[in-house]
């Protein structure tokens, strides 16, 4: 065995060593059966591949803020869901009722959705931190109730809907499948997002001082740091991001009072599988519940086939596929994929 | 009228929920090990026994321009249906058309009708209880409303149990007139089965293969099964069904789905505006070339899209459309009066409101059981029937079915879609007697 050889034996060993054999297994199982699904279905396998990248990538966007927020703070947003229903219907009013251009709303409403949540911020979540999380989440409960009824007082109970632009109406061809535009652009929105808050979270001395605020509040204000501003600052981004995620969303399918329960649980969701703290993680969650969605019911219906068991083609599973995929990676890591001990990194 | 009945009824039920509420209060207070009942609902009313003799019942006349009723001076309807979450635009629609046939009723008779709406939340829990609110607190004479099947069953099987009489406006699950009807329940739609029949001879002669995706709850699975059963009947095959969780945030997966069954046609069963999502994301995916059928249009569904989207429709069924020609009048009143061009939910409002209470004039009480006599095997004369293009309408006795003409509609060229007055974006195929399409009652199920 020669040096380049021993040398590879030796780091996969090392890498292994951290790996539990039931991931493990449940690697191997899940590699077999997608290239399962890949030969007995190919034309749905690839479809279902890239349409499980982008609704995964949408999902980063809708649990971005909330895992900022989560990670860096240690505050159980639920008005997380409330911050992206108003993303919605600040978008919505400002192309239909003061006539801006898509572009225009994009910018204008994530900030109208930023200020609010400074408002929360600076009025009631100040007020908690160092609390235990289960005070926040309760607030922060509150604070969705309030916003979803003033959002049916200010827009009534009914769905709306802004025009989409022109140039994103229809699907692009991918040469291997066909994508509505809009989620393309979608994506694009939710990557440069996430590179853009990783960079100041990571590469900033405003990132840096909010991270030592966490880690040492005291000390961190001892060196000169406005601390409280900084989260203020931060609680901004959050809820910008927040905003950004339901202006995209309301072109595409709307907003109503509901919407800030239905798309909080799937981000808390996200998060959780991700890590709490983790942007990365919360990056690799999107991915993976994206792909699970659309993946598992190909490698349900090809098992079926090979095996001749038609139960084993679960109808209407989709739902459920989420929480699944939470159980099974919080059975294996109860941290998450990328989450350190504790609430925070 | 029979007012001390009323008071009698309603007495009884608020003393039954009370009772139990206190009962629960004690048992809680007393950690006691008795279960009471500890829901509160006081379901144990009556047994629908105590109404009047049914001697007093119609006589076969809407009333027309009678003066009927002269004891009943006063009635009020209690609606619960969605004011809020995915169906609210359809509740909505409802309660106007129901405001609109108060009106008109309070015009020709000499009655006073008031309205009570609550809100379903879109959940069957929370309707039973606002249900209950309504006829225990509020003391309505009749209750209507529902756009959910589900909402629609179970305030159903309380008010069948209770002696309530109810209109399930906007509810199409065919087990409201099957295997779950109830001798106070009148479904005033058509039912999924007939919109199935309506729809199924031209699904089957458009296609061979279908792959059929529906929203997987009550009104889709019965959709999908009624529309499956029609295909495969007349010798056509359903390749793939994909029950569809509603409401769901994304469809494209579904829909790739249905691009690799290789079927030339696609049955869309999906309900309320989730179908636009459905629509937006199979032009996204350019298989809009494909056969595209629905079990049931409402145009305010389309609306939503731009009008090339909208002219992918291949097929439809529909119990009532502005492509209707019929109700001029009332698309206009609705076009005025509401924020809302008009489209089947408002007429299905106003199909309620207006059977309530003329049953109630006719039988001059509000008696369920009274309403219920006058109410079986009545032809319908009302207004209603211009509204829907004329053709017969009459209340089926052994199911509580309004069984009335259905159509087939299909999307209008871009260039002759219409906005002005209102929007008109459908024309009719073919108009169906409802008796052509209405299940025969041996196959409903249901024995009243």
């Amino acid at each position: 065995m020669n040096d380049a050889t021993t040398g590879l034996v030796r780091r996969t060993r090392r890498r292994l060593a951290g790996v539990s054999p039931v991931a493990g297994v449940a690697t191997v199982v899940a590699a077999v059966l997608l290239g399962n699904a890949a030969v007995q279905e190919p034309g749905l396998f690839i479809d279902q591949a890239i349409g499980g990248l982008v609704y995964g990538m949408i999902l980063v966007m809708l649990s971005l803020g909330l895992a900022l927020v989560l990670g860096l703070m240690g505050v159980v947003n639920f008005a997380h869901g409330a911050l992206f229903m108003l993303g919605g219907y600040f978008t919505y009013s400002a192309m239909e009722t003061f006539g801006l251009p898509f572009v225009a709303a994009l910018v204008v409403a994530p900030i109208a959705v930023g200020i609010v949540g400074v408002g929360m911020e600076v009025v009631v979540l100040r007020r908690l931190y160092g609390t235990t999380p289960i005070i926040g989440l309760l607030a922060t409960f509150g604070l969705t109730l309030m916003v979803e009824e003033a959002a049916r007082f200010v827009w009534g109970a009914s769905g709306l809907q802004p025009s989409k632009p022109e140039v994103l109406t229809g699907g692009t061809d991918l040469l291997v499948t066909r994508v509505g535009s809009y989620r393309l652009f979608t994506v694009f929105v939710s990557a440069l997002s996430v590179a853009v808050v990783y960079y100041l979270i990571k590469n900033t001395d405003f990132g840096l001082s909010v991270r030592a605020g966490v880690q040492d509040g005291e000390m961190t204000e001892f060196v000169g740091v406005n601390l409280p501003l900084r989260f203020t600052a931060m609680f901004f981004l959050g809820s910008v991001i927040a905003g950004l995620g339901g202006a995209l969303r309301v072109v595409e399918f709307g907003v109503d009072p509901g919407t800030a329960e239905e798309f909080v649980i799937l981000a808390f969701v996200v998060v959780v599988i991700g890590g709490v703290g983790s942007l990365f993680g919360s990056v690799v969650a999107g991915l993976l519940v994206g792909w699970a969605q659309f993946l598992l019911p190909v490698v349900l219906s090809s098992l079926a086939l090979v095996t001749g068991v038609a139960a084993i083609e679960v109808e209407g599973v989709g739902r459920l596929i989420p929480f699944l995929v939470m159980i099974a990676v919080l059975l294996v890591r109860p941290r998450g994929l990328f989450g350190e001990e504790g609430l925070l990194e | 009228m029979s007012e001390d009945e009323r008071v009698t009824r309603r007495a009884f039920l608020q003393y039954g929920g009370a009772t139990a509420g206190t009962a629960a209060a004690i048992s809680l207070a007393g950690c006691s090990s008795g279960d009471g009942e500890s829901d509160g609902t006081g379901d144990g009313g009556d047994d629908g026994s105590d109404g009047g003799d049914g001697s007093d019942g119609g006589d076969g006349s809407d009333g027309g321009t009678t003066d009927g009723g002269a004891g009943l001076e006063s009635l009020s309807i209690g609606m619960v249906t969605s004011t809020s979450g995915p169906f609210a635009v359809f509740g909505n629609a409802a309660v106007t058309g129901a405001e609109l046939a108060i009106q008109d009723l309070e015009s020709e008779y000499d009655v006073s009708v008031d309205l009570t709406t609550a809100d379903s939340q879109l959940d069957p829990s929370t309707a039973l209880d606002e249900a209950r609110s309504l006829v225990t607190d509020d003391g309505v004479d009749f209750l209507m409303g529902a756009v959910s099947s589900a909402v629609a069953l179970k305030v159903a099987g309380w008010a069948n149990q209770n002696g309530v009489t109810y209109f399930p406006t906007g509810a199409h699950s065919s087990a409201l007139t099957g295997e779950a009807c109830g001798q106070y329940v009148f479904r005033p739609s058509a039912s999924n089965s007939m919109l199935a029949n309506t729809i199924g001879a031209e699904m089957a002669a458009a296609a061979d293969e279908w792959y059929l995706m529906y929203s997987d709850y009550t009104w889709g699975q019965t959709a999908q099964e009624a529309v499956s059963t029609i295909l495969e009947d007349q010798g056509k095959t359903v390749v793939g069904t994909e029950a569809v969780p509603f409401p769901s945030d994304d469809y494209a997966q579904y829909i790739n789905n249905a691009k690799a069954s290789g079927a030339p046609a696609i049955g869309v069963l999906i309900a309320g505006l989730d179908l636009r999502k459905a629509a937006n994301q199979i032009i996204a995916k350019g298989i809009q070339d494909r056969t595209l059928a629905m079990h049931q249009l409402e145009d305010i569904v389309y609306w939503g899209l731009d009008e090339e989207s909208a002219s992918i429709l291949d097929i439809a069924g529909q119990v009532w459309g502005p492509g209707v020609d019929g109700g001029d009048d009332f698309k206009q009143r609705v076009a005025d009066e509401s924020e809302m061009d008009p489209y089947v939910r408002h007429l299905l409002g106003y199909m309620s409101a207006d059977q309530g209470v003329r049953a109630a004039v006719r039988a001059d009480t509000s008696d369920p059981d009274a309403m219920r006599d006058t109410l079986e095997g009545h032809e319908v004369d009302s207004p209603i029937v211009e509204m829907k293009g004329g053709g017969e309408m009459y209340w089926r006795a052994e199911d509580h079915q309004l069984v009335q003409p259905t159509y087939t509609v299909s999307s209008l060229p871009t260039g002759e879609m219409s906005n002005d007055p209102y929007k008109t974006w459908f024309e009719v195929e073919e108009t169906f007697a409802g008796d052509d399409v209405v299940r025969s009652v041996a196959d409903t199920g249901c024995s009243l």
